[in-house]
């Protein structure tokens, strides 16, 4: 059902943030950002996802790396939720012309620790179904595990069609409010986009 | 105006006005960005880029500023050590409340910040979470409590029992919902408050596990709603699947305790997404403060070389001015600066400049005509045949014209600027004239006019010399002289004197000496015969002297009538070798007793003569010459010609020299007079007739002596023009020529 999968484009954001940096850096001006070890760290990717087909329902199964390190995981118990966004992208492959989309979805998860209950809780913001976690381990596998979420009506694609699924995933630490956002453009720790993870879907 | 002084004039303004347009575009995006999260991300490098564009052109048109003050420091340019002054002024003036005010600012962010997670804080809300876990955790282990009573009752019953039990058990109880599930979460019985609503709550894999394991399980947990409920699991133990199942309760958490505790989590969050921001919020505030500081900074320091400059530039202006009207250029127009006392300063410079150009103007106009008056009187100087010089007092030269060295043989106009003494020492004819002078001035006459007497090798020279103190309202004091050369003006009236005596002369000897003749011949016919031979031989040796003396007489007389004849020429053109030769031919065939020798220059050109005239001209003074040889016997004439050059014009010059005894010394100055002659049968014509041919025919005639001995008279012909134009006489009609050989 799945074919070979790779990473489909660069996002936009990416390019902009580096231009950013670059321009920083140029002028001598990058500061050395405190945030810098107090934010997500390490590499944020799709490792892997594939449409699974259940009672004429496409399921989608993925598998997050997510970027968080030790501070990170005190940070989130000392209250700092982590949020997760899924966009799927499912396109009919033309020959001549660009392709066309067939089904979008964006799925968004929040992680936050309560501290009344000491327990972690991880809610899906689409559907409200949300679920506690007693520690900080099984909360981010369940959050890095994504399992059966139905996605497509099989009745949707022809069967001699070919097609193109594409997931990316975007993780938000921390609920920096907008304004702020504004004045700190230049700490990139709070914010990650993985790269598009693409591959062929025949019905 | 060419491209480097424009950029120099208007570079910073156009710099600054595209920075100033740059900054509205980057606060014109910004303004959007901030409304539209996905518009900022994508606007916010070129924001970030034309601000420290900004930045770095303000800085580069500080730095251009500053390098340009320091050089004009250095090089001493007027104006700079003011202008440096006032920046230094302005800028600290400016400087010194940004940076106290930064300082401050940092302090306040620095403290200000950190105060807001104070320990205490921080320590309150911990607090505050514990005492919240704890007050409903002790509610939480009597729901565990009763959740495992009520599993211990149930756990005797089997599946179908349960349904019917399950639900009076949960009605007894305070729980939302009790759940009997089995193996693999099967649910086997379920009561709720609320059945129709919800399906009932699953279990967790971390509750079965824990379960399972044979340890109850209860948690609190928030619901979909946000409100908090507690959860709990205890095993139904006794029968014979032990642990297969499993009752899940459902206990709600009372609302006011769910509220509070609502509360203190979202504290908590929000305190940990604020500390989570503190380090780099002190860092993005500092950063923007120093940003704002440092443009402020640079803004404050180029306002101050703008105002400097404001203050410096009309100062700058009227140095500059002055230093032009130094160097002459009245010209010099400053601009008004501003109605200020400084424009008033400008507008009073202008005001001088105006005038002294106008000054200048009319003393620029008045020297022109006095030059143009000079240079006419240097014209009419060089152009008068009068020799004029002034002397200062102590004999130096002020002005010479060239008629002045040329009667005089000198250079006198070299001699400008030079004592009129020393200017020619070895000129006979200067010294003279020199001595002369002098006498005059040494003995303090300085208005007199006199005639002047000099000697020359070719004669006597008179000048009529006048001498005029010069005015004293010219300057320094001094004489001028004016000095003619009237010899040959003198001579002329000699000669004119002479014709008319030779005319009366003739007129009056003439017509009585035919009588005479005829009336001594008729005697002689008449009474000769009646006489003895003796008294016959006395009459006719009488009549006979009376008839040749008459002969004699007339023969003089027409010499007189000949040099009081008015020309009357016809000029053809003439060889003068050819004519030499035949006039020379002419004596050689006279077997005279001197030598004749002809050096004929072949390339002489013909000129336009009188051929009978200039026939006489040679013959004079052939006859002249041979008659001044007689009784030598080695006697030589030679006659030459060749072309001359008296630097204007060519001229045909024929030399006639001789080897005899030459002119008389005392005689040389007017051996051209009628009746000057030293020979004793001369009728003292010849050579003035010769020399009025001569310049008749425009010419001139020179007479000396050779410093070998022997006479020499030299004639210049003009060459290929008509001479009678420059003889300026015409001849009279009716008057009658003739040849004489």
């Amino acid at each position: 059902m799945n074919a070979a999968s790779q990473p489909r484009r660069t996002t936009s954001s990416a390019l902009r943030r580096h231009l950013i940096l670059a321009v920083l850096m140029l002028c001598g001006a990058w500061p050395q950002s405190p945030a810098a070890a107090e934010g997500l760290e390490g590499r944020f990717e799709v490792r892997s996802a594939d449409l699974e087909l259940k009672d004429g329902v496409y399921h989608l199964n993925a598998r997050l790396d997510l970027p968080v390190s030790e501070a990170v995981r005190r940070g989130l118990t000392d209250g700092v939720p982590l949020a997760i966004e899924l966009d799927l992208d499912i396109e009919r492959v033309r020959q001549l012309l660009p392709n066309s989309r067939v089904a979008e979805l964006t799925q968004r998860y929040h992680l936050q620790y309560n501290a009344v209950s000491a327990r972690y809780i991880l809610r899906n913001d689409n559907s409200g179904q949300q679920e506690s976690f007693g520690n900080i381990d099984a909360a981010l596998d369940s959050l890095s595990e994504i399992r059966g979420l139905p996605v497509l009506d099989k009745a949707l694609l022809a069967v001699d069609r070919r097609y193109e699924a594409s997931v990316r995933a975007k993780v938000d630490y921390g609920s920096v409010p907008f304004s702020l956002r504004l004045l700190m453009f230049w700490v990139n720790e709070w914010h990650r986009d993985s790269d598009w993870y693409t591959w062929t879907l025949q019905p | 105006m060419d491209l480097a002084a424009l950029t120099r004039k208007y570079g910073s303004t156009v710099l600054g006005t595209i920075g100033v347009v740059l900054w509205l575009v980057a606060l014109y995006l910004l303004g959007e960005a901030v409304q539209n999260s996905a518009l900022f991300e994508k606007w916010l490098p070129w924001i970030l880029l034309i601000n420290i564009a900004g930045l770095l052109t303000l800085f580069v048109l500080l730095a251009t500023k500053l390098t340009r003050l320091v050089r004009d420091y250095r090089r001493h340019v007027p104006g700079s050590r003011l202008k440096g002054r006032t920046v230094a002024i302005f800028s600290a003036l400016a400087v010194a409340p940004i940076l106290i005010v930064y300082y401050f600012a940092l302090q306040f962010i620095n403290r200000g910040i950190d105060s807001w997670f104070e320990v205490e804080v921080s320590q309150g809300l911990r607090d505050t979470q514990e005492l919240s876990h704890a007050a409903i955790e002790v509610r939480v282990r009597e729901f565990l409590q009763h959740t495992q009573v009520v599993a211990r009752e149930l756990s005797t019953l089997s599946d179908f029992e349960l349904i019917g039990t399950l639900d009076r058990a949960r009605r007894e109880s305070t729980a939302l919902e009790f759940t009997v599930v089995g193996a693999q979460t099967r649910i086997i019985a379920t009561s709720s408050d609320q059945p129709m609503d919800s399906l009932p709550v699953p279990a967790t894999d971390e509750m079965i596990l824990q379960v399972r394991r044979g340890r109850p399980y209860v948690s609190l947990d928030t619901d979909a709603t946000g409100g908090y409920v507690i959860r709990a699991a205890a095993p139904l133990e006794g029968t014979g699947n032990a642990g297969a199942r499993v009752l899940l309760a459902l206990y709600p958490v009372p609302q006011q305790l769910s509220q509070l505790a609502d509360t203190v989590q979202r504290s908590y969050t929000q305190y940990g997404s604020m500390v989570l921001l503190r380090r780099p919020l002190k860092t993005t505030f500092v950063l923007i403060l120093s940003f704002v500081v440092l443009m402020s900074l640079i803004a404050a320091v180029y306002g101050a070389f703008f105002a400097a400059q404001r203050l410096v530039q009309p100062v700058q202006d009227l140095i500059a001015g002055t230093r032009a009207v130094a160097k002459g250029n009245y010209d010099t127009k400053l601009p008004l600066p501003s109605r200020d006392e400084l424009g008033f300063l400008v507008t009073s410079f202008n005001d001088m400049t105006k005038r002294l150009a106008r000054a200048r103007e009319e003393t620029r106009r008045s020297q022109q005509t006095v030059e143009a008056e000079r240079a006419g009187l240097a014209v009419i100087l060089a152009r008068l045949s009068t020799g004029v010089v002034s002397l200062e007092a102590d004999l130096i030269v002020r002005t010479a014209n060239q008629a002045a060295g040329a009667i005089l043989g000198v250079d006198l106009e070299a001699a400008v600027g030079g004592r009129f003494d020393t200017v020619a020492s070895g000129s006979t004819l200067f010294n003279q004239f020199l001595a002369a002078v002098k006498q005059k001035l040494d003995a303090e006459q300085h208005d007199w006019r006199e005639q002047i007497e000099l000697m020359s090798d070719s004669g006597k020279r008179v000048l009529m010399c006048a001498c005029t103190e010069l005015p004293a309202e010219i300057g320094r004091p001094g004489v001028v002289l004016v000095f003619d050369d009237i010899t040959t003006l003198l001579q002329a009236q000699r000669d004119a004197a002479w014709g008319e005596v030779a005319r009366r002369l003739a007129h009056e000897i003439k017509n009585p000496l035919t009588p005479i003749q005829l009336s001594a011949e008729r005697i002689q016919r008449k009474f000769a015969g009646s006489m003895n031979p003796e008294d016959a031989q006395i009459l006719e040796r009488a009549t006979h002297t009376i008839v040749a003396q008459v002969e004699a007489m007339k023969q003089m007389v027409n010499a007189f009538s000949e040099y009081a004849r008015a020309p009357d020429m016809h000029f053809s053109r003439v060889d003068l070798n050819q004519l030499i030769t035949e006039v020379v031919d002419l004596y050689r065939v006279q077997a005279s007793a001197a030598e004749l020798k002809m050096t004929l220059c072949p390339t002489l050109p013909t000129l336009s003569a009188d051929r009978i005239r200039m026939r006489q001209i040679l013959n004079n003074l052939v006859t002249n010459s041979i008659e001044a040889l007689e009784g030598r016997a080695d006697a030589r004439v030679e006659i030459e010609t060749h072309v001359a050059d008296d630097g204007q014009k060519q001229l045909a010059a024929i030399v006639v020299t001789d080897n005899g005894p030459g002119f008389q010394r005392d005689l040389i100055g007017t051996v051209f007079d009628p009746y000057v002659t030293s020979k004793p049968k001369g009728t003292g014509l010849g050579l003035a007739i010769v020399k009025k041919i001569v310049e008749e025919h425009g010419g001139r005639i020179e007479a000396d002596n050779q410093r070998t001995g022997g006479a020499r008279v030299r004639i210049l012909l003009p060459l290929g023009e008509n001479p009678r134009s420059l003889s300026g006489r015409e001849p009279r009609k009716g008057e009658h020529r003739r040849e004489r050989v």
